[in-house]
């Protein structure tokens, strides 16, 4: 059991280190192999594999600005500007441990609370959900460094290309301009690696060696490992804030840990002493996107075990796994397969502790062949690599294109001041929200004003409270935060 | 001196980022009235949530030109990147991913990995380097296509 728990974390963090591999897509690989396997074993399998994958997206993340998944686009808003300055290995012990954290704290979550979890869930209906997008979408006052202005355009820009293709609810095609490839929309992976690492491919093909010589500075720093993991565990606030949230947007089912990670990441800014360091390479802020991703396992779990509901993607896999091999998910399961249930649930916890190990020799191994690397293998390799993982997703061509389209704009958009993070955000929550907007329509079609039903929910309106809280705590942070620099630099200064 | 030639680049810096920030502002709302002629919806919320955010957009990108055009720019990252050198990147990218469809995956990254390569070693360029480039490409892309179809069987095209 434990060879196939390795195994799976193994080859989980080798696929989920590949731009554009994401865990759904190698879950959705390994079930054929997991079939021919008895029930418990093959679940192991994927659930190493999970947790490899979550993980192993925050070594591309961190090393060359290419998000593995989309759960670790936090991840290199930190870890990347880390890199630069030489503290890739830093950022990759942060890395992690935060992951080894939030999957124990995830899997205790999914144990301890995991009926009320779920109960909590349940209660949240398309208004609710609406909410959590508008909740997400409140980062963006956290994001937008210098102009919200240009953070919320950004924003926009996400949002309407979001709305490219099948509309969620009602089937229309939209702004296709007739062109029947993409009736399927653009794509989440072929867009984030089109804003987040085609832009930095750009640069470095276009500098030349300019990178090579920041790259160089790095062999001769020592190892951090112990110094980071003190670093990590002296702020334990971080770590036990990030798993929780995690866990509760894990037991959400359509959030997952491609939310998870930015809004533990825009409460580890908010809440962090220096919230000036963040965006310029805080090992806090990928402590604390690692964490809540892999806190979001065990979190997602809670639905999809307990109430036969996936809390994502993944785990919508893992769902199918459990029906091909004849278990039926929903509150019978722990009693009818209380067994096989719990050495699933303690194997997940055993592969948060295999992933130190595993992800600091392969981590840190890797980062040293990033390292060694010259700049004109590196920035090819990351194209030929991302072409892959553009096209791997529906095998088709046309997600490559656009992969280099969006490539190109994200690079135009840069230069004028709007960075990837935004409009990815808008991409990943706009279909959440619309879909919870319209769903929230239809659902209220018999009261005589549909639209107060968004605004009268229990639920619904400690939601609105926390997005008012949030954009108004945000903006206060970032007005008296010059102040702040003026008074440190001051202190620095005597 | 030194204060007079810095004030001077930081005033063609603002100069430059306020026009790159009104075309930018422009090329939103240019954007955001191509999508709004294509909308053509049958049912009866599928419009709701776009059309707000076509109309917003809009809105903000003509808030952006407008906040340029007076001055008022704020510029987040200085890149710098030479203008040769960012023409020699998208020209590359933009015809690797031309000729994807044509040439196939194989035949289109050897060639992108194998050119970008030697273009990067600029002036260093040597005979012996474009082989090891070559090498280096075939290896590299021989592999990874074997991985993902072979092991992942995941066909490329």
């Amino acid at each position: 059991m434990l060879l196939l728990i390795v195994i799976g974390t193994v080859s989980g963090v080798a696929v989920g280190a590949m731009p554009g591999l994401s865990a759904t897509m190698g879950l959705a690989l390994l079930v054929p192999f997991s079939f021919a396997m008895d029930p418990t074993a093959g679940l192991v399998l994927l659930g190493g594999f999970y947790v490899g994958a979550i993980y192993g997206g925050a070594f591309t993340a961190i090393l060359v600005n290419a998000p593995g998944t989309p759960s670790s686009i936090a991840t290199a808003l930190e870890g990347y500007p880390m890199t630069k300055q030489g503290r890739s290995e830093e950022a990759i012990v942060g890395a992690t441990i935060g992951s080894f954290v939030g999957g124990v704290l995830g899997v205790v979550a999914m144990v301890v609370v995991g009926p009320l979890l779920a109960g909590f869930a349940l209660n949240f209906g398309p208004q609710e959900y609406f909410w959590v997008a508008v909740f997400g979408l409140t980062i963006i006052v956290t994001l937008a460094e210098d102009s919200l202005l240009k953070g919320i355009l950004g924003v926009v820009f996400g949002l309407v290309l979001g709305t490219i293709g099948l509309a969620p609810v009602g089937g229309d095609v939209r702004f296709t301009f007739g062109m029947s490839e993409l009736q399927g929309g653009v794509e989440l992976i072929p867009a984030m690696i089109g804003f987040f690492t085609i832009p930095e491919v750009i640069r470095l093909i276009a500098n030349r060696h300019r990178d090579v010589e920041v790259y160089e500075q790095r062999a001769e720093k020592q190892s951090q490992v112990k110094a980071t993991v003190i670093a990590v565990f002296s702020r334990p606030l971080n770590l036990v804030r990030s798993s929780a949230i995690g866990a509760v947007v894990g037991a959400l089912p359509g959030a997952g840990s491609s939310v998870s990670n930015l809004v533990a990441y825009n409460e580890a800014r908010r809440a962090s002493r220096t919230p000036e360091r963040f965006g310029k390479g805080e090992v806090d802020g990928v402590v604390a996107s690692e964490t809540a991703n892999n806190a979001t396992i065990g979190g997602g779990l809670v639905p999809t075990l307990s109430l036969g509901v996936p809390g994502s993607p993944p785990h919508a896999i893992i769902l199918g796994a459990l029906l091909l091999h004849g278990l039926r998910p929903g509150p019978g399961l722990f009693e009818s397969s209380g067994d096989l249930v719990y050495t699933f649930v303690t194997a997940l916890a055993i592969c948060a502790v295999v992933m130190v190990p595993v992800g600091l020799i392969a981590g840190r191994g890797l980062q040293r062949a990033v390292v060694v690397m010259p700049t004109r293998y590196l920035a090819p390799g990351i194209v030929v690599l991302s072409m892959v993982g553009a096209y791997a997703i529906r095998n088709s061509i046309i997600d490559v294109l656009l992969m280099g389209l969006l490539g190109v704009v994200g690079y135009l958009l840069r230069t004028i001041g709007i960075g990837p993070a935004t409009v990815v955000l808008g991409l990943i929550l706009g279909p959440i929200a619309e879909e919870g907007l319209v769903q929230g329509l239809q659902s209220s079609v018999g009261m005589d004003m549909p639209w107060t039903s968004f605004f009268s929910r229990p639920i619904s309106i400690v939601l609105i409270l926390a997005c008012v809280l949030s954009v108004g705590w945000s903006l206060r942070r970032a007005r008296r935060g010059p102040k702040r620099d003026e008074v440190t630099s001051g202190e620095d200064g005597t | 001196m030194g204060t007079a030639w810095e004030s001077t680049m930081e005033a063609n810096r603002r100069r430059i980022g306020s026009y790159l920030d009104l075309v930018g502002g422009l090329l939103f709302a240019a954007f955001a009235a191509a999508m709004w002629v294509q909308r053509d919806y049958t049912s009866e919320y599928s419009g709701y949530f776009p059309d707000f955010l076509l109309i917003a957009m809009a809105v903000l990108g003509v808030g952006l030109g407008i906040s340029a055009w007076f001055g008022r720019t704020v510029r987040a990252d200085e890149h710098g990147d030479p203008l040769s050198g960012l023409l020699r990147a998208v020209v590359l990218l933009l015809l690797c991913f031309a000729a994807l469809p044509v040439l196939g995956y194989v035949i289109t990254s050897i060639v992108f990995f194998a050119v970008t390569a030697t273009l990067m070693r600029g002036k260093s360029w040597s005979l012996k380097g474009l082989v090891v480039d070559v090498a280096v490409s075939i290896v590299f892309v021989g592999a990874i296509y074997l991985l993902f179809s072979e092991v992942l069987l995941v066909q490329l095209p």
